[in-house]
């Protein structure tokens, strides 16, 4: 309890300090939970970045991560968020800012050197391009995989397989084809799980809650 | 001499006494040399790896079978894959078993390396490890105990010793 009174009177300080800072611009600050977010447009978010790293007030000197979230049915269907700390105000803050599809955004390398590889695993995940990275290539997947998985139009099985080809001696890539189908799993229903995949006699087929209070 | 001798099974004891050596075929001699040493190239990829290193150190001590990790696939004759093989990996993977020496053996360690186990559905997995290596022997588990990965071990030697190596029927490489 003390540590949550800790916070707060904390974020109060910072959130003085935020809004005399970004007065001039189109920031939207928000305090949900004692997690002080800033909704930012993109455009601006270099200088929202060096703001709250270089004003004395808030010193966010530490980018801890870079991500993003895919919202496939908005306009700007793209999240950006940057999570930052500052040692010195014992505070931690998250930035948002949407982006669309075919929309660049300035890479913050030269001011967070760690905004490297976040970068570049947002890149791999979601094909956002950052523009002036200097070295922008995929991370996590292999470097000649096909599409970015963590866009949620992404088929889950992937759309390449690798195989070794004994013609070629090396290991090539080729379409998913998998045997079977995934199993269904309804995860809402506590009766109905087998979906009627069995054949079973009738009396003895899975029947859902409402049937139950019927025959009740 | 005399001491080592006496370690030997009586019956071989009685043959090396009175004649002075002892007769086998080519082929039972080449695979006791060969079933007696695999040497393993260290493959860990994932959790598995960290069983693999229990069964290798003193609790149940792969080195009493003549079991020793190499960390290099020119001195190994047996590549333990222990662990998920990503489609990243599996190029790699397939380079190191190409630079091993002939004859070479594969065990499969897992469920993620026999058939893609938990991340059968995934993206980015090789969903079976024989799509890239020829596999001798699957060891089930997830992981596998250090005991199943032994007993994989002990299969492999069983089917080393039944290989002919002069014979005209023996299967000539993979």
């Amino acid at each position: 309890m003390h540590f949550d009174k800790h916070i707060k009177d904390n974020n109060k300080k910072i959130l003085e300090h935020l809004t005399e800072a970004f007065e001039n611009e189109q920031v939207k600050i928000s305090n949900e939970l004692n997690q002080i977010q800033l909704h930012v447009s993109i455009v601006d978010i270099l200088d929202i970045l060096h703001e709250l790293k270089e004003n004395k007030d808030l010193q966010f000197m530490q980018l801890v991560d870079v991500t993003a979230v895919d919202y496939p049915n908005r306009e700007k269907r793209f999240d950006l968020v940057y999570m930052l700390l500052s040692h010195r105000k014992n505070a931690r803050i998250i930035v948002k800012a949407q982006i669309s599809e075919n929309e660049n955004v300035q890479s913050v390398v030269e001011m967070f050197k760690s905004a490297d590889w976040h970068e570049r695993e947002v890149y791999d995940m979601f094909g956002i391009i950052f523009e002036g990275h200097p070295n922008l290539k995929r991370i996590l997947t292999d470097y000649d995989f096909e599409g970015h998985p963590l866009r949620k139009d992404f088929p889950i099985f992937g759309k390449k397989d690798m195989f070794y080809d004994e013609d070629v001696q090396d290991c090539v890539y080729k379409d998913v084809d998998l045997p079977e189908d995934t199993r269904f799993y309804d995860t809402q229903s506590k009766w109905n799980q087998l979906n009627n995949n069995f054949d079973l006699a009738e009396e003895d087929k899975p029947f859902s809650i409402d049937e139950f209070k019927d025959k009740e | 001499m005399q001491e080592n001798l006496n370690l030997l099974p009586t019956e071989l004891k009685s043959e090396l006494n009175n004649t002075g050596y002892v007769l086998t075929s080519a082929d039972k001699l080449i695979n006791w040399a060969r079933s007696g040493s695999m040497w393993p190239m260290t493959f860990g990829l994932a959790c598995c790896a960290i069983e693999m290193m229990h069964a290798g150190a003193s609790r149940y001590d792969l080195d009493r079978l003549g079991v020793v990790f190499r960390p290099s696939p020119r001195q190994s004759d047996v590549m333990i894959i222990a662990g998920t093989l990503t489609n990243k990996m599996a190029k790699a993977l397939r380079r190191v078993y190409d630079q091993m020496p002939e004859p070479k053996y594969v065990i499969s360690m897992g469920s993620c390396s026999n058939g893609g186990g938990y991340y059968h559905h995934s993206y980015s997995v090789v969903r079976a490890s024989d799509r890239i290596v020829p596999v001798d022997i699957y060891v089930p588990g997830c992981p596998p105990t250090a005991e199943s990965l032994l007993y994989g071990i002990i299969q492999l030697q069983k089917k080393i010793q039944k290989e002919q190596v002069f014979s005209k029927t023996a299967k000539q490489g993979k």
